[in-house]
């Protein structure tokens, strides 16, 4: 039996190119229109992909006429409408309230009966005067200790909190909800979350290697750029940060990416992501050859118009024949579909072990 | 149609109609929770059922009410009343995508967020949906919330406004910012804020989220005047308290230098419908008994006094000692609160002799004037009496059982309302801002 491959589809805007809206085939004013999101969540579900995820570039070019909006809208906004993806936006943490942070995704894991995930990551010193706040010192130490403080707060219902008690009048038992009382020193979090503990407990959260510090075990799954990463028994799942351009009917990748290049240059590929260009064929066997040291890949179209129904003609196909895309059944939550246990909580009494050997 | 009835002879509005909302509170004891119709307060199928009864009966907004901290008593939760709701704005974005027509209006506080955050995902939220996103702003002013915010922290009473209103005009420069050709940044130096950022959503077909405000104060009610498209009032029980209060209203926007009409009252309310006389009564009876239980009863009550009471039999009388003044928690106020408990404590009980009440009954009286109840032809007629001699423009409803509560509006009601003509048969635009009839956003004017 061969190891999945969890396929991740990045649906942000255009596509990675910063040129991609200009060969969209919507307007600028359409990019972000509802039904072109819906789409390609009913593109990607179809296709047995394990998850949508949703970036958030702080920062923009002004004079790019698509914007951005905000991730955690654009996945709630898919929740209703799918029924196995995973969804996964970006919530920034060095400058934002892990309160509201914790209520979004939590609230994002209820109505989608437990698909949300959350790539937690830094922002940019530049956000700062955003909000009117000093530039974070460490970054990387205020992501853990936000992530830290939400997953404290999303204990702070125990599962069976909600009790409707008739004879005493109780609706909840107060017992079983709690003050999380986080302090970093810096700031402190009283509790509990305005939001019951959701279906997965703790959405999946993801973490990119760069965001990381020196805190490995804070993620459930690690985002890397190194194509030499390796997954490990017992350490977050592995994803492969891809960008790809393939070939269309029409013209060869690197055609493509030369003319998008004419209109914006493209960044540096840097460390962060790897660059992938070629036929979806090739791109099959380059997943197929990636499946054997990591547990997914996340993707980055160039193009999301051109490039999505490339992958869907000439990529994906591949992956199914070789038994390495497996379709999240629906009902299914996004922690079962990666084989993710369900948290414990801190907070809750350790159930008694009923017969049985230990593993 | 009714020609009748003599008030139809002083209708200052002869052609209103009732505009309806549905306000999922998630948070309170009016929502019935022990009986067995009544769904879970979080399930998706709960506000997908509420949310498509409201849509099929041509409300025009859902409004999602917020808390930013679990009500306790002496450092436990309160656990009586239905506790626990999604976040508000990232419900709505999914019900956004199950609804087509109407209006989503998340309650949001302006002392804990970031202008440039809360409006993003706002106008976020009016793209997804088409047009169909509001604001309802609010404010708090204790450290008691703010102990769940790295950037808590009390605010003072007097100041809470006014960093209102400069959060609301900070929001309203971020859905301003796309110009056509690009997004301009937001530079703002107020002495509440000091940001600078470049927003990245474009506009919305109706441009701006539409603005509701609900602060009864004279300042809450200045800072609606200036600011608000829409009023959520509490004036939504006794026909003359709300002619005042929306008299008020209009008063007030005019001395802000907007036309006439230019904010629309909206009080929150009940409605209990049903088919006869005998039935209305026995039906609103069974409502508040159900909303008011004994232990409920014992916590009101007890919030008056300040001190647990649930050890007292509801079905006896008041507590003979006056309230004690204590210092609760330290941040509201106790004080003046003490005094009030203890003005309202004799006040309670004098009405409590006379009538010879117990103290569930005296607390089942005072609750007893919440909304209206009759049949869907008299309420037809109340409701079309109070949009069309100017006491409001429409109601926000809490449905007393989540999910089924609204069917007896929708089904029962709106037709009666609409053989009066005084309810739309149809939508007639797809944005919340032409659902309410609303002038453009006040700074696109």
């Amino acid at each position: 039996m061969t190891t999945p491959l969890h396929v991740f589809l990045d649906v942000d805007g255009g596509g990675w190119h910063p040129a991609a809206w200009r060969r969209s085939r919507s307007t600028p004013d359409e990019v972000h229109s509802p039904s072109r999101l819906r789409g390609f969540a009913v593109t990607a579900q179809a296709q047995g992909l394990t998850g949508l995820t949703f970036e958030d570039p702080p920062a923009t070019d002004p004079r790019n006429p698509v914007g951005h909006l905000d991730a955690v809208q654009r996945a709630a906004f898919l929740a209703g409408t799918t029924d196995a993806i995973g969804l996964l936006p970006v919530a920034a943490t060095t400058y934002s309230e892990p309160f509201h942070v914790a209520a979004q995704i939590a609230s994002l894991d209820h109505s989608s009966a437990g698909r949300a995930g959350w790539i937690a990551t830094t922002s940019p010193p530049a956000v700062a005067r955003g909000v009117d706040l000093p530039v974070a010192a460490d970054p990387a130490t205020e992501l853990a200790d936000v992530v830290d403080t939400v997953r404290a707060l999303w204990d702070s219902w125990e599962d069976d909190a909600v009790i409707r008690d008739v004879a005493t009048g109780r609706y909840v038992d107060r017992d079983r909800l709690h003050h999380v009382d986080v302090d970093t020193g810096r700031w402190s979090v009283k509790g509990p979350l305005t939001v019951p503990r959701s279906p997965q407990g703790h959405a999946v959260v993801v973490v990119h290697e760069d965001d990381l510090g020196n805190r490995p075990d804070v993620p459930d799954v690690v985002l890397t750029g190194n194509p030499g990463a390796r997954r490990s028994p017992g350490s977050p799942l592995v994803v492969l940060d891809v960008e790809f351009a393939l070939d269309t009917t029409a013209h060869p990748a690197a055609d493509r990416l030369a003319a998008l290049d004419a209109s914006a240059p493209a960044p540096d590929a840097g460390n962060s992501r790897v660059r992938w260009a070629g036929s979806g064929e090739a791109f099959a066997r380059y997943l197929t050859d990636l499946s054997r040291t990591v547990d997914g890949v996340r993707l980055h179209a160039a193009v999301l118009d051109e490039d999505l129904p490339a992958l869907v003609r000439t990529t994906l196909p591949a992956l199914r024949l070789a038994r390495l895309l497996r379709a999240p059944l629906p009902g299914t939550t996004l922690r079962t579909t990666l084989g993710l246990p369900r948290p414990a909580n801190r907070f809750a009494p350790q159930p008694t072990p009923v017969g049985g050997a230990a593993l | 149609m009714t020609t009748a009835d003599p008030r139809t002879t002083d209708l200052r509005f002869p052609d209103a109609v009732v505009h309806f909302g549905v306000f999922f509170q998630g948070v309170n004891h009016s929502t019935i929770w022990s009986d067995p119709r009544s769904g879970s307060q979080m399930a998706h199928s709960t506000f997908v059922q509420l949310v498509r009864t409201a849509e099929r009966g041509l409300f025009d907004a859902f409004f999602l009410g917020e808390g930013l901290r679990l009500r306790e008593q002496r450092g436990k939760v309160h656990d009586l009343d239905v506790v626990g709701r999604p976040d508000a704005l990232t419900e709505l974005a999914t019900l956004a995508g199950l609804t087509t027509h109407i209006g989503l209006v998340a309650t949001q506080n302006t002392t804990y967020n970031d202008p440039a955050d809360l409006a993003r995902r706002l106008a976020s939220l009016d793209v997804l949906s088409g047009g169909r996103a509001a604001w309802n702003v609010v404010t708090t002013d204790n450290a008691w919330t703010g102990a769940n915010f790295r950037r808590g922290g009390y605010l003072d009473h007097a100041d809470r406004y006014e960093r209102a209103e400069r959060f609301v005009r900070t929001a309203q420069r971020v859905w301003d910012s796309w110009d056509g050709e690009r997004f301009n940044p937001v530079r703002v130096q107020d002495g509440f804020f000091d940001v600078e950022f470049t927003p990245t959503v474009r506009r919305s077909p109706q441009e701006h989220p539409v603005l509701f405000q609900a602060g009864d104060s004279p300042a809450g009610r200045d800072f609606a005047a200036r600011t608000a498209d829409v009023v959520f009032s509490r004036h939504g029980t006794d026909h003359a308290d709300a002619l005042a209060f929306a008299d008020d209203v209009r008063r007030r926007t005019l001395a802000a230098g907007r036309p006439d009409g230019d904010v629309l009252v909206l009080p929150g309310t009940q409605i209990v419908v049903a088919d006869t006389a005998t039935e209305v009564e026995e039906k609103a009876r069974w409502v508040l008994e159900q909303q008011v239980t004994p232990a409920t009863a014992l916590s009101l009550v007890g919030q008056v006094w300040g001190e647990d009471l649930s050890h007292l039999d509801p079905d006896g009388p008041l507590p003979a000692h006056d309230p004690v003044i204590t210092d609760i928690d330290g941040t509201r106020g106790a004080h003046r609160a003490g005094a009030d408990a203890r003005a309202l404590a004799q006040q309670w009980r004098a009405v409590a002799e006379e009538n010879k009440f117990s103290l569930r009954d005296l607390v089942l009286h005072h609750s007893s004037e919440r909304g209206f109840a009759g049949t869907a032809s008299q309420l037809a007629d109340e409701l079309t009496h109070w949009v069309r001699t100017g006491a409001c423009d429409g109601f926000n409803v809490t449905p007393y059982l989540v999910p089924g509560g609204l069917d007896e509006i929708v089904d029962q009601l709106v037709p009666a309302l609409q053989d009066r003509g005084a309810y739309p048969t149809e939508y007639v635009g797809t944005t919340l801002r032409e659902h309410l009839r609303l002038r453009a956003p006040l700074t696109r004017r």
